[in-house]
């Protein structure tokens, strides 16, 4: 591959099919691997960039997201080493443990369309308080604490009630697809 | 640990509410269970696709735009940097100075100009791996600072009059992730190079956040442009979103 190629600006189309194809499972992965909810994003591109940048390195003929995840963990795991970074991560004890034990996980293979429809069937069965709850807390990215404060609720209260519909989507989930995780 | 410990603790985690020491305990459980490892990875994976299945500034799209932002803000390198020193110079000489030109300011423009092509070619040498020593790309680096802040003193007053830039009006939060705050930009793009300006919250600017946030969304700003704190800021008296579904800009003036 040139290197007119490589860094060709904008990218090429091809790549940003591959941007399109891969970028929601690339996200999860990296929230699972202990990045903050807010910074996800931006280690998703950070990865893309150095996908972009190294195309010459990838092995045609193999698992394009398998490279791409090698390439996040490696972020990720730089994060963990830049003190002044740290801020990306989770809590860095939760951090250390996620990471250290994600190899377990390797072989996983998202199957992203299902799993998102299945939880939005189930999300659509709670009761209409708990899809709002949720909408406010996703859609218009409040957490527990600013939504306590603007439904003059208690915040220990909300974080409980979000944990319950969480938890309530979640074995739902496991019903509708008998066991067979993500 | 306790199951209704371990929901308590990933409920604060999952806002964002965790304490260390929280954080201590929670590991130190997820250490000795693999069930509970599973169990928060699945939250974490689940609730991330929620999130960006709900939030518009999540979507594929917008993270598509946010990638090509940031690919082009990545692509500045030391060859580029110099190049828009050397047009900015360029135009100034071009545009006629409203105020006399300090005896000397040429000289110190060439020499600037001269010394940041050299510095480019060894930055870009060291950025392709021929030269490896650490110590240099510091030096070099540091010499492109200072150069560059030479440059910026050698300017004619007259740089601080009205100016107008054209670029793409992005959120330093929710488009390119530099910043927990979301603040107003404008990434002019020149060639293979560009330059992030910050916009000074003002009435010009007042209301336009949703814009910002929606971006990367061409814009024209006119106003005042100046360097603080190593970054570039740009006082606008106008903002202009440019509509591209009608050939009307919509205004906001200072």
């Amino acid at each position: 591959m040139s290197e007119t190629h490589i860094f060709a600006n904008p990218p090429t189309s091809e790549f940003e099919a591959l941007v399109r194809e891969h970028q929601v499972g690339l996200r999860a992965f990296i929230r699972a691997l202990g990045i903050e909810e807010v910074w996800v994003d931006d280690v998703a591109q950070d990865a893309f960039v150095v996908a972009y940048r190294r195309l010459e390195d990838f092995e045609e003929g193999t698992d394009f997201g398998k490279w791409l995840r090698s390439i996040a963990r490696h972020l990720v795991a730089n994060e963990r080493r830049k003190e002044a970074r740290r801020s990306r991560l989770l809590p860095l004890a939760v951090a250390d443990v996620l990471l250290a034990h994600e190899e377990n996980n390797e072989s996983v293979s998202l199957d992203l369309c299902h799993w998102l429809s299945a939880m939005q069937d189930c999300v659509s069965q709670l009761p209409p308080r708990s899809q709002e709850l949720l909408r406010r807390r996703y859609a218009a990215g409040e957490n527990a604490s600013s939504l306590a404060r603007e439904l003059r609720l208690n915040a220990d209260a909300v974080r409980q009630t979000l944990l319950r519909v969480r938890l309530a989507v979640k074995e739902c989930i496991q019903k509708k697809t008998g066991g067979a995780w993500l | 640990m306790s199951p209704a410990r371990y929901e308590e603790l990933l409920g604060r985690l999952l806002e964002q509410e965790l304490s260390e020491e929280d954080a201590r305990e929670l590991a130190r459980g997820l250490r000795e269970d693999a069930a509970l490892r599973e169990d928060l990875r699945r939250h974490l994976l689940l609730w991330e696709l929620w999130s960006q299945s709900q939030s518009a500034e999540r979507s594929a799209e917008a993270f598509l735009n946010s990638f090509k932002t940031r690919l082009r803000a990545s692509d500045e390198d030391a060859r580029a940097f110099s190049d828009a020193v050397r047009v900015r110079i360029k135009n100034e000489d071009r545009a006629g100075q409203t105020e006399p030109r300090r005896a000397g300011d040429s000289a110190v423009r060439g020499g600037i100009t001269s010394q940041l092509g050299s510095l480019a070619g060894a930055i870009a040498r060291l950025r392709q791996g021929r030269l490896r020593r650490p110590g240099l790309a510091l030096v070099a680096s540091l010499g492109v600072a200072v150069l560059l802040a030479l440059a910026w003193l050698g300017f004619p007053r007259s740089a601080q009059a009205l100016t107008t830039i054209r670029g793409e009006a992005v959120c330093t939060a929710c488009v390119l992730h530099q910043t927990r705050e979301h603040l107003p930009a404008v990434l002019v793009i020149r060639g293979h190079s560009s330059e992030l300006y910050y916009l000074s919250t003002n009435r010009a600017t007042a209301n336009m956040q949703p814009y910002f946030c929606g971006g990367p969304t061409p814009v024209v700003a006119e106003g005042k442009a100046k360097q603080h704190d190593g970054r570039l800021s740009f006082d606008a008296v106008s903002v202009n979103i440019v509509n591209t579904n009608s050939s009307q800009p919509r205004p906001a003036k200072n």
